[in-house]
């Protein structure tokens, strides 16, 4: 597996992409759709995986000595271990905003509950993109398509469901450093349980789509 | 133990011993491989690579070459039959039979724009008995630059590169598709050359695609002949040549026992040749008779197969 890791980060991964994780830091734009900054993570897995398509690369590693389980497997690590770098550098800049006391008016404040809006969206991603993308292996085009449009789509509207309902706006969408923290946090629980419900259930399903699956 | 019963028990192990090296004589072994498409299928293939030989595996374009080599190891799943390698299951011991195995599919068409350092990089650790000295050594044996990318490289270098990976990780089984497709002749004939030194030592076999009659004539051991997805023949080459035979001569001297021998005929400025099979050879005074080339096995035997798809139309 740490073999399979270090194919993808050595031969799948460009330093460019390193400019999209640190694209979360737009939580300190004041009044602005912060999921937005979380939404190009999704968007730049086209290009990973198209790059992988043109490069033959599943052709290539179904012929080293590995299982087809741990391809499917270590590229699920990959694209999770991508995700959690942009959650894991937005902190801090959710820290800032709440230092600063910007007050969101566009969406879902930079507080812990956005993260769990951010896993959610990640989860619905991963589920329909990465399930559909190993009935193939090469086929990326629909898979993206579905998924990215069904993760924004339920994502925007709990971001704006953040602003729309009393309740949410009075407990969860709150500051991150003066505000109510257990709502958002039990938002991020929800959000860090769907996220791995949704991996693992695309898991299962992908392990079984690529035996299928002829090159 | 009487001597009768010790007699025996000599008997029944060196039996053993010698059903043994019969079994180990075999690095690949092909049984009964189907595969149906919607307008294609593989039909019940069977075949056997020994040790230390050198198979070619022929036919025409569409054949069923790329098809079979990718079903042996699982890029293509078969519908039924096995293969073993290395005396196993291939496909339940996946994994490790592939630590023994280099498969290449033409050229490389993976990562054209990595350098071979880096791509040599992620292959070597995968692979438990990778020798960094070999892999040096082969380095500079066929003057490969690693600063290099794949697509610097001309199809005869990326074939060296190719070996040089999978020589160092010690591979005993080397799969190839086409492999000479695309070289010009000097490339093919080192490459051919670099095939005979690898078997040399008698511990490791190539299997290679070709429909290029030429490069078997010069290395390979065994002929496998595949066409429409079914094994006409697999035999040791001189036994597969001897199993036809051709006959040239004037047209006026075909007589008809001839004629329907053959497998098919051709004409030509009043002369006419001919492939048959061995055992339905006629003796005709008027015509000439020899062996044919592999070339000649594979054009006559298509366009028989060929003349009977246009009487059915």
């Amino acid at each position: 597996m740490k073999n399979l890791l270090f194919k993808e980060f050595k031969l799948n991964f460009s330093p460019f992409y390193i400019l999209f994780i640190l694209l979360p830091a737009m939580v300190l734009i004041p009044n602005y759709p912060y999921l937005v900054g979380f939404i190009y993570i999704p968007i730049s897995f086209i290009h990973i995986f198209n790059g992988g398509r043109e490069n033959s690369e599943m052709y290539y590693t179904c012929l080293l000595p590995v299982k087809k389980t741990d391809i499917v497997k270590s590229k699920f690590i990959f694209v999770i271990i991508y995700e959690l770098m942009s959650v894991i550098v937005a902190i801090p800049f959710l820290f800032l905003n709440g230092v600063i006391g910007f007050h969101n008016e566009a969406g879902c404040q930079a507080n812990w509950a956005l993260l769990g809006i951010v896993f959610f969206m990640y989860g619905i991603f991963n589920l329909i993109f990465l399930s559909m993308f190993f009935k193939t292996c090469v086929k990326t085009g629909i898979p993206f398509l579905t998924a990215s449009i069904t993760a924004i789509l339920l994502a925007e509207i709990l971001d704006v469901l953040m602003i729309a309902i009393p309740f949410l706006k009075d407990n969860i969408n709150v500051s991150i450093i003066s505000g109510n923290v257990s709502g958002q946090l039990a938002a991020l629980l929800i959000g860090i349980i769907i996220f791995i419900s949704a991996n693992l259930l695309a898991y299962s399903i992908s392990k079984k789509e690529i035996g299928k699956v002829e090159l | 133990m009487t001597a009768k019963a010790y007699m025996f028990a000599t008997v029944k192990s060196d039996l053993r011993v010698r059903l043994l090296n019969m079994e180990n004589e075999y690095i690949l072994s092909v049984d009964n491989l189907c595969k149906t498409y919607p307008s294609f299928y593989l039909d019940h293939l069977s075949f056997k690579v020994k040790k230390g030989t050198i198979m070619g595996f022929i036919g025409r374009n569409g054949a069923g070459k790329t098809t079979t080599l990718k079903s042996l190891v699982n890029l293509i799943r078969k519908d039924s039959g096995t293969v073993e390698m290395f005396n196993n299951d291939f496909f339940l011991n996946e994994t490790q039979d592939k630590q023994r195995l280099s498969f290449l599919l033409g050229g490389i068409d993976y990562y054209q724009r990595t350098k071979i350092k880096n791509l040599t990089s992620v292959t070597r650790r995968f692979y438990k008995n990778w020798d960094e000295n070999k892999y040096q050594h082969y380095l500079k044996a066929f003057e490969l630059d690693e600063n290099k990318s794949i697509k610097q490289l001309s199809n005869g270098m990326k074939m060296k590169y190719q070996l040089a990976v999978n020589l160092s990780h010690n591979a005993e089984l080397l799969i190839f598709d086409e492999p000479t497709s695309g070289l010009d002749p000097v490339s093919r004939d080192e490459l051919l050359d670099l095939f005979l030194k690898i078997v040399s030592d008698g511990s490791r076999s190539i299997l290679f695609s070709t429909h290029i009659t030429s490069d078997l004539e010069k290395c390979a051991d065994d002929i496998t002949y595949i066409s429409k997805g079914k094994i006409l023949l697999s035999l040791p080459e001189k036994e597969f040549i001897s199993s036809f035979t051709k006959f040239t001569g004037k047209k006026e001297d075909l007589d008809e026992k001839t004629e329907k021998s053959a497998m098919s005929i051709k004409e030509f400025k009043g002369n006419i040749e001919g492939v048959c099979w061995a055992k339905d050879k006629t003796e005709n005074n008027m015509l000439r008779y020899e062996k044919p080339t592999l070339e000649d096995i594979m054009v006559f035997y298509e366009r028989s197969q060929e003349e009977n798809e246009e009487s059915i139309i």
